[in-house]
């Protein structure tokens, strides 16, 4: 015959264990957005890192309109460091407009961001040099990384330059 | 009885094992991105400023306007920011006198201005000149505090102390005599604010610079600043011709014009900046055979000038804001140079909600 102390002991233990089960369990839907979230704002500076500082495959800028498949990554230095170059952000511009689908899934392949990104490079009147806008999805989170360059138009004076990346996920 | 206790020990230490672990359970809600993205922009927005020539453009053109309004566009409008250039004179220093208006206007006479300004290292720089006998009437945005007599120091010692701690400039361009290190009012001026003190020697004729060569000392670069707005060299001697028995004032830390064991000028940083430059007589002249005057002592007016560009702080302000008391702030530092002249570039930014 089962002892009363016994049981207690046993309904205590079961009682803490389900208590420290449910309470992890109530609180790894908030710490995976989080997570989920911290990884979207890490990827967005990844990618404009990518675009700031990498110049991509040599010669993307020509390649991209006749030979895709032989530009494996892009960049838009132009090969001074916080110095974008006119041509690569027009070939950039050129690729996402007018907006064709496999332009877009090409371009999500060299930038490898997983879920979808924005790219939008504006001058200081705010008029856009580049506009290729993230892939609709709705009820998703999503950050845009600032990164403020330059515009090399040597031999005239440089232009500030603002290029938003916006990652959804 | 005795199973019944053993129930209520068992609940009573159930109650606080689960109220104890809730503490291990909370997920605590921190992010640095809010911070880390605030800076990135911070970074990214002087970066670019300087490698695009705007910083150095504004010292060109003595007008921060340009910088501000790209800093203004740039951060986010819930920020607050400071920015200042710290190591290079900057393209405008402002002079209040405590002294009359014709005195005022002897001195500025000496600086050799061309209208206001004088050109260093092919870069114009600005001289504004205010005077006021009273010290209650000092301007408040002057770079530099000037003093002509040792006697406008008495019982000043606390405010020009005062001054210092701020971060203000205080200068004295005065003879000294052993009366004034003697009188109870004016001597603790002098060695407490200007680090001056009384020497037994005499100058031995003409004054040169002390360790220009040295990077680290205030005559480098005074001495940079003499070489870089004239055409004479460091290596020039200076002939003060003091008074007999006047600044007889010791060498050492700070002194940036020697003759033997006696210095001429010598400056002292402790937050502000003093400076002591001994009087001289800048007016002199000679007529030459063909009608043109040479000054005298012209070289020791290019080293005035010199001496008022290290006076000045350094400090080219961009944009300044009283730092906010309570919520932290982010601080900056660029490297960047002007011709020759190293600076860093300081920004300090906080969110203007907190």
């Amino acid at each position: 015959m089962l002892d009363i102390e016994f049981i207690l002991a046993i309904a205590i233990f079961i009682g803490t264990a389900s208590f420290i089960l449910l309470t992890i369990n109530s609180q790894i839907p908030f710490l995976e957005e989080k997570s989920d979230f911290n990884n979207i704002i890490a990827e967005s500076y990844r990618i404009s890192d990518m675009l700031a500082y990498g110049s991509g495959t040599h010669g993307w800028e020509t390649l991209i309109a006749g030979r895709p498949e032989d530009v494996e990554m892009i960049g838009l230095s132009s090969g001074r460091r916080f110095y974008l170059s006119r041509e690569k952000l027009n070939a950039l511009h050129g690729l996402c407009n007018p907006p064709v689908a496999a332009n877009f899934v090409k371009l999500e392949s060299m930038l490898a961001s997983g879920g979808g990104a924005g790219i939008q490079v504006t001058d200081r009147s705010g008029n856009a040099l580049v506009s290729c806008p993230p892939p609709g999805s709705a009820g998703v989170s999503e950050y845009t990384a600032r990164r403020v360059l330059l515009l090399d138009r040597f031999p005239l004076p440089p232009e500030l330059l603002t290029l938003d990346v916006t990652v959804t996920g | 009885m005795k199973g019944f206790v053993r129930i209520l020990e068992a609940l009573i230490s159930s109650i606080i094992l689960f109220t104890s672990l809730t503490y291990f359970f909370t997920a605590y809600d921190y992010s640095f991105w809010n911070t880390a993205s605030l800076r990135t922009l911070m970074q990214d927005a002087v970066s670019a400023l300087y490698l695009g020539g705007a910083i150095n453009d504004s010292f060109y053109s003595a007008d921060p306007a340009g910088v501000k309004a790209a800093l203004d566009s740039i951060m986010p409008p819930t920020t607050d920011y400071s920015a200042e250039i710290r190591g290079a004179p900057p393209p405008e220093i402002k002079i209040h006198c405590v002294c009359a208006i014709a005195e005022a206007d002897v001195v500025r006479a000496r600086l050799g201005l061309a209208g206001t300004f004088f050109m260093y290292n092919e870069r114009v720089v600005s001289v504004i000149m205010s005077a006021d006998p009273d010290i209650n009437n000092v301007d408040k945005a002057a770079d530099i505090i000037m003093f002509l007599r040792p006697a406008d120091l008495a019982g000043r010692e606390q405010r020009l102390g005062n001054w210092i701690a701020q971060g203000r400039n205080v200068m004295l361009l005065a003879d000294i005599q052993k009366t004034d290190f003697d009188d109870g009012n004016i001597g603790p001026s002098l060695s407490n604010v200007f680090g001056l003190q009384w020497s037994e020697s005499a100058a031995a004729g003409a004054g040169a610079f002390t360790q220009a060569g040295n990077v680290r000392t205030i005559p480098y670069r005074i001495a940079k600043y003499f070489a870089g707005s004239s055409d004479y060299e460091s290596s020039e001697d200076f002939n003060f011709n003091p008074l007999a028995g006047a600044n007889q004032i010791s060498t050492g830390e700070g002194s940036v014009v020697n003759s033997g064991a006696v210095s001429f000028v010598k400056g002292r940083e402790a937050g502000g900046r003093a400076l002591w430059f001994a009087a001289y007589d800048g007016e002199a002249s000679v007529l030459n055979g063909d009608g043109s005057v040479t000054i005298v002592n012209d070289d020791i007016n290019k080293l005035l000038r010199a001496a008022m560009m290290w006076e000045s702080g350094e400090k080219y302000v961009i944009t300044e804001r009283d730092l906010p008391s309570r919520q932290p702030y982010m601080r900056y530092d660029f490297p960047g140079a002007v011709g020759s002249d190293p600076y860093m570039i300081s920004i300090l930014i906080w969110k203007a909600f907190y």
